[in-house]
């Protein structure tokens, strides 16, 4: 399998903040993968080093195996940045017109507008686009070079629930015809339904990376909190669906993906309990977890 | 299978094409936004029959034909205000907007993307400059031999380069249009008045005459105004260097101000 893009130990400092610690990473030619994380996480910081955008104040970027700076990389890479605005006073065939022709074998502008669901704004001038349709176009110019590569930074990060399953839809399309897809997100529901392979990083780090069912069983859940002083932990262990407990004093904490079925199976028992708190969903929430149950 | 998978073989995109085809994108746009469009084809000319006509048939004390100095002065004008507004509220916008660092993830040289600027620019310019003289010459009874025409369009874009260099030193300095805009207006309008562009020098107070000849705008009208029959006062090599004088120096700056923003967001 060919290596499509690398990163070889790379850090990255922005004054006192280091955006990314010593990440290496590979993704294969045809893989899909997302890069997972909260906000501020380095994800954005990692894919500009991919790109190019910035370069790493140690270790290397590598997209075929090339400096991604090169025209020859380049030529094989497309891209969807978070918050770029395209020129307000061209029409949006215009645009997508102008973009195919940096590249050495585009797609049709037509191919590219129905690839977005753009066919009847391709008239449109691009300023008069909703919020949503500003991102498939940039979605369209992130296709029309025909890259090898697709970069996309946070793709749906400001669309509606039905705008983003219409993007995934697309993406997903786009990802059939052996194309090689890198994606950041703060939704893991985002990285699941695209990826094949997530990478989750917290504080510039890689903190877990596996199979979308891997990571949802280590991210996805709720945090459990109450108190009891009849139950122990070796009770606990005996109700499935359990990922990790722990009891400090008379306070039991517990990580599960089902809190519903726990709770019941708890109550169900008998027990007597106060102070129950469910917590999360919150990503970031999970990733301090993750990245206290690692150290 | 779709589209998507039939790779012909890949043919080289020639830089030339792309400076073409963004070049007329850059047009496009910029012909598309009345904004710009007004205050570039129409102030100058707007300006001609407000300063220039009423005294255009008259002839100074030192002979020569008044239209033709104020045509001169106001070919000038023009061309300054085009340039230093276009360059700089197209610059920074786009690096506001995010377009330009879009662009620059794309295989599109930069070469290319500063030379489709300058070449729309420059087009949006001499079409106003173009309009402005022959409005100018054909109400204002100015005659000049076609030759005088070709040398007053050639000296006026010799004494825009600093203005050019000036204006991206703006765009890369003004995070938008919003900045850049009142910064070049309160810089340009009291500019171009010191320096002798709209009322001739000898009609304005003492202490603006002492201050124009160290003013860039000032070398520039003098400079363009000797195509019109007008001698520099003090011999056009002192113009040419004072003009390139400045042009180092916005250059210095500009390319201070570049490496500035590529440290702040490319490196």
């Amino acid at each position: 399998m060919n290596t499509a893009v690398q990163l070889i130990g790379v850090s990255k400092t922005f004054g006192a903040v280091q955006a990314v610690k010593n990440v290496s990473l590979e993704v294969a030619s045809g893989e899909i993968v997302a890069i997972l994380g909260p906000n501020g996480a380095g994800k954005t910081t990692a894919i500009s080093m991919m790109l190019g955008l910035r370069s790493p104040d140690a270790g290397s970027a590598r997209v075929f195996g090339r400096d991604p700076r090169t025209p020859q990389a380049r030529d094989r890479i497309g891209v969807m940045l978070q918050d770029s605005d395209v020129p307000a006073t061209l029409r949006v065939r215009e645009v997508i017109d102008l973009v195919a022709r940096y590249y050495p074998n585009p797609l049709q502008v037509k191919r590219a507008l129905e690839m977005a669901g753009l066919e009847d704004k391709a008239d449109s001038m691009a300023s008069s686009l909703s919020g949503g349709q500003k991102k498939r176009l940039c979605f369209a110019l992130s296709v029309v070079g025909n890259p090898d590569v697709l970069f996309l930074d946070e793709p749906t990060a400001a669309l509606d629930v039905e705008a983003r399953r219409g993007f995934w839809e697309q993406v997903s399309a786009f990802s059939k015809s052996g194309k090689t897809i890198v994606l950041t997100t703060h939704y893991l529901e985002e990285a699941d339904a695209l990826a094949q392979r997530i990478i989750v990083i917290n504080r510039g780090e890689i903190v877990a990376q596996g199979s979308p069912a891997q990571i949802k069983s280590r991210v996805g859940g709720k945090l459990v909190r109450f108190k009891s002083h009849t139950l122990t932990l070796a009770m606990l262990e005996q109700i499935p669906g359990i990922i990790r407990s722990s009891m400090v004093s008379d306070t039991f904490e517990l990580y599960t993906l089902e809190p519903e079925r726990v709770l019941r199976e708890i109550f169900g028992r008998n027990l007597g309990l106060s102070d129950l708190e469910v917590r999360g969903g919150g990503l970031e929430e999970a990733f301090v977890e993750l990245t206290t149950a690692k150290a | 299978m779709t589209t998507a998978t039939l790779n012909n073989a890949p043919r080289a995109v020639s830089p030339l094409s792309t400076l073409f085809s963004q070049t007329r994108a850059e047009l496009t746009a910029v012909f598309r936004s009345p904004g710009a469009m007004i205050p570039t084809v129409l102030f100058p000319i707007m300006f001609w029959f407000f300063f220039g006509l009423p005294n255009a048939k008259e002839t100074t004390s030192g002979g020569f034909n008044v239209g033709a100095y104020i045509l001169g002065s106001f070919a000038m004008y023009s061309m300054i205000q085009t340039v230093l507004f276009n360059l700089a509220i197209n610059i920074s916008s786009e690096r506001v907007t995010g377009w330009y660092r879009y662009q620059r993830t794309t295989p599109l040289r930069v070469w290319v993307m500063f030379g489709a600027k300058l070449l729309s620019t420059l087009t949006l310019a001499l079409t106003a400059l173009i309009l402005l003289l022959v409005v100018g010459s054909l109400t204002g009874g100015v005659h000049q031999s076609l030759l005088s025409w070709l040398s007053l369009v050639a000296r006026v874009l010799l004494g825009v380069l600093p203005f050019a260099a000036l204006s991206v030193f703006i765009g890369y300095v003004a995070r938008g249009p919003n900045v850049a805009s009142p910064i070049i207006n309160l810089i340009f309008f009291p500019m171009a008045f010191a320096s002798g562009l709209f009322i001739p020098l000898a009609g304005l107070p003492q202490i603006v005459q002492d201050i124009a000849p160290f003013l860039p705008a000032y070398h520039s009208g003098v400079f363009a105004r000797v195509a019109m029959g007008v001698p520099s006062p003090s011999g056009e090599w002192v113009n040419v260097t004072w003009l390139l004088g400045y042009t180092v120096l916005f250059i210095v700056l500009a390319a201070r101000a570049y490496k500035r923003d590529e440290g702040a967001n490319y490196r």
